[in-house]
């Protein structure tokens, strides 16, 4: 994006990276951080505690008697006060501990390791898609504001935004894995089931965790093309629902900024289409769009949850949906803390880019 | 939302343009259409919707069941029918909590400004600041099961973002002459906010409403399609779609059905919302 643009102006100099005005700004930035979370943890909390449910006697299982329950309760130390079992709790967030699954009976970050790639393949993949694909169709739609594919992004603007995950999701599965069987759904015995890319069936090996990148490390077409397969309903339900904001919000920011003076003062200068729509215009009218992606990022952590129940694929969502089942209240907790945590750096990260946009607001910082 | 500084141009009561009166009816259209599903469900459905007949379970959409039966032999349009009163009256009350708290919490900040305003407005951005469909939920999740504590977690969720729209709304407007007006002429400050103020932010908040109706449907029909709302044997939309799940490939009408209906109604709202937009500002 820096293209034909003077470089001192929008990348600072490697030393001046860490002024104290930045480091101000980054402990900010963490001490905000720390309270997000712990308000979060705090609510979570605070609503455990005042529900009917009961975790141990779910622990204990079934057949346990009420001694059993009781020993359980006392393992668990949820028979020492509210206050005290708070501030036990976070101690342990601090120590980067987030309890045991009553579900799993294992460490929960172990389990949350373990399904995060799954996740963040299908995240990173949809968003990328989504992201490129909305922001080219909006710039063309502003561009060319008439036309068949005007109105036909009209209508996938507005019924994309409207139309609920969970059923595009059931619907994609029906009549295009069901009937005419073009994608996978059968991947173990209970139905609708898509699930990641099996690595043994395909003949490579588990290195990340995520199928793309592993069919990648193993070199193997075949199983990229697999894994693509694998990935394209999931990846569908999430693009067909986000792709709306994108496209429409490209639009509307883009044809605000066609109509300003400075594209008509560069025009009347001779400057060529491209550089006045591309590179000034276009550059411009990303900011809203960027601060919308980083919400929608935010919508993501959760929409996953519906996507990957729907297509069973084993990942962050997934594992949450099993801890709500089972009222797992530490693993509950545990996805609270870090998707917030990981929502919370994701709009710093997008503050990241405002700067190498419109370099104006470096300078006011 | 920015908020510009300058002050607000005065009210004017918007032409009775034909556009604007079709926005109108159909409004009205809506409110009358879903008032009647919510209220009398009794009197428009065809059957019960409770009543098992498990021999003609899945049948397929006909004569006799528009929308086919379920896997106990339900009639789905007459469930679809009486899910409105779960599924649209819980979006409504949820937006209805969200707005009434945030008006009053929004305005409160504006008022009073300096120190409480901007302690209640950091509180604001830390709701904000929560990946909202995660934090649903998990607080959904942590009350237990049941529609009661969704539509709970979405009212928590909901409140801050009509806070801060209410309180940029509620700053502009303070600036203006009319307020100067009646302070000058010995208004009590109570009076100023409830009679000058407030009815002045009923347009957008009368947009945002109706624009998040459809956007509570969604969520609240996500979290139910998850386990996380209304428990069987309640109709409501998003449980049904969950119900079907297990039989998409048996009877494709019971997942399609309920979730047109979804789809149509959200759809309803927001081009609602847009098109009451449109009114407001032209």
């Amino acid at each position: 994006m820096t293209q034909g643009r003077n470089p001192e102006v929008t990348r600072p100099a490697p030393g001046q990276s860490f002024g104290a005005g930045r480091l101000a700004r980054f402990v900010k930035g963490v001490v905000w951080l720390l309270v997000v979370v712990l308000v979060a943890v705090s609510i979570t909390f605070a609503l455990s505690r005042i529900v009917p449910a009961d975790p141990a006697r779910l622990a204990a299982g079934l057949e346990a008697g009420p001694e059993q329950v009781e020993r359980v309760r006392q393992d668990m130390g949820l028979d020492d006060p509210v206050m005290v079992q708070y501030v036990r709790y976070i101690t342990g967030l601090v120590r980067g501990d987030f309890g045991d699954s009553i579900r799993t009976r294992g460490p929960i970050l172990d389990d949350v390791v373990e399904a995060l790639p799954a996740s963040i393949e299908l995240i990173v993949v949809s968003f990328t898609i989504f992201a490129s694909l909305g922001i080219l169709a909006g710039a063309a739609w502003a561009y060319w504001p008439r036309g068949v594919h005007a109105v036909l992004l009209r209508v996938v603007a507005v019924a994309g935004s409207a139309v609920p995950v969970f059923w595009v999701g059931l619907l994609l599965q029906i009549f295009l894995a069901a009937r005419p069987d073009w994608f996978p759904l059968v991947a173990r015995l209970d139905f609708p089931v898509a699930g990641n890319l099996n690595h043994q069936a395909a003949g490579i090996a588990e290195v990340t965790g995520a199928g793309l990148l592993d069919a990648l490390i193993a070199r193997s077409p075949s199983a990229m093309l697999e894994a693509a397969r694998v990935l394209f309903l999931p990846v569908m339900t999430i693009v067909i629902h986000n792709i709306a904001l994108t496209i429409a919000l490209m639009r509307s920011s883009l044809a605000d900024q066609l109509d300003r003076e400075y594209v008509r003062a560069a025009r009347a200068r001779g400057l060529s289409e491209w550089r006045v729509v591309v590179v000034d215009a276009l550059r411009n009218a990303l900011n809203p769009v960027v601060t919308m992606l980083g919400l929608q990022l935010g919508w993501l952590l959760g929409g996953v949850v519906i996507v990957e129940v729907i297509f069973s694929w084993p990942g962050i969502g997934l594992y949450a949906f099993s801890s709500f089942q089972s009222f797992d209240y530490n693993a509950i907790m545990a996805i609270t803390v870090l998707a917030t945590a990981g929502f919370v750096l994701v709009n710093a990260l997008v503050g990241q880019i405002y700067p190498l946009l419109d370099p104006r607001i470096k300078e006011a910082r | 939302m920015s908020v510009a500084k300058l002050p607000a141009a005065p009210e004017t009561a918007s032409p009775t343009r034909k556009a604007g009166r079709g926005v109108v009816w159909w409004a009205v259209g809506t409110v009358l259409v879903l008032a009647a599903l919510v209220l009398i469900p009794g009197l428009l459905a065809p059957a019960d919707p409770y009543k098992l007949d498990i021999i003609n379970r899945f049948t397929p959409p006909h004569g006799g069941n528009l929308f086919g039966t379920d896997d106990s032999g339900r009639d789905i349009l007459s469930r679809v029918i009486h899910g409105a009163r779960y599924s649209i009256g819980s979006a409504v009350l949820i937006i209805t909590v969200a707005a009434l708290v945030g008006t009053v919490y929004g305005s409160l900040a504006a008022w009073y400004g300096g120190i409480l305003d901007r302690l209640l407005m950091r509180t604001v951005d830390v709701f904000l600041a929560f990946p909202y469909l995660v934090f649903a939920m998990a607080v959904a999740a942590s009350m237990g099961r049941g529609l009661t504590s969704t539509i709970v977690a979405l009212s928590l969720l909901w409140w801050p973002s009509y806070a801060r729209m209410i309180r940029g709304q509620v700053k502009s407007i303070l600036n203006d002459y009319h307020i100067r007006a009646a302070t000058t002429l010995g208004a009590r400050r109570g009076q100023i906010l409830r009679w000058h103020v407030i009815p002045h932010t009923y347009n957008q908040l009368l947009v945002r409403f109706t624009l998040d109706i459809g956007n509570a449907l969604v969520a609240l029909t996500g979290l139910a399609f998850l386990g996380l709302g209304a428990t069987p044997p309640l109709p409501e939309w998003g449980r049904m779609v969950a119900d079907s799940k297990q039989f998409a490939l048996l009877a494709w009408w019971y997942a399609v059905f309920p979730g047109v209906v979804i789809f149509a109604t959200v759809l309803n709202f927001v081009l609602l919302g847009e098109a009451l937009r449109k009114r407001s500002t032209s």
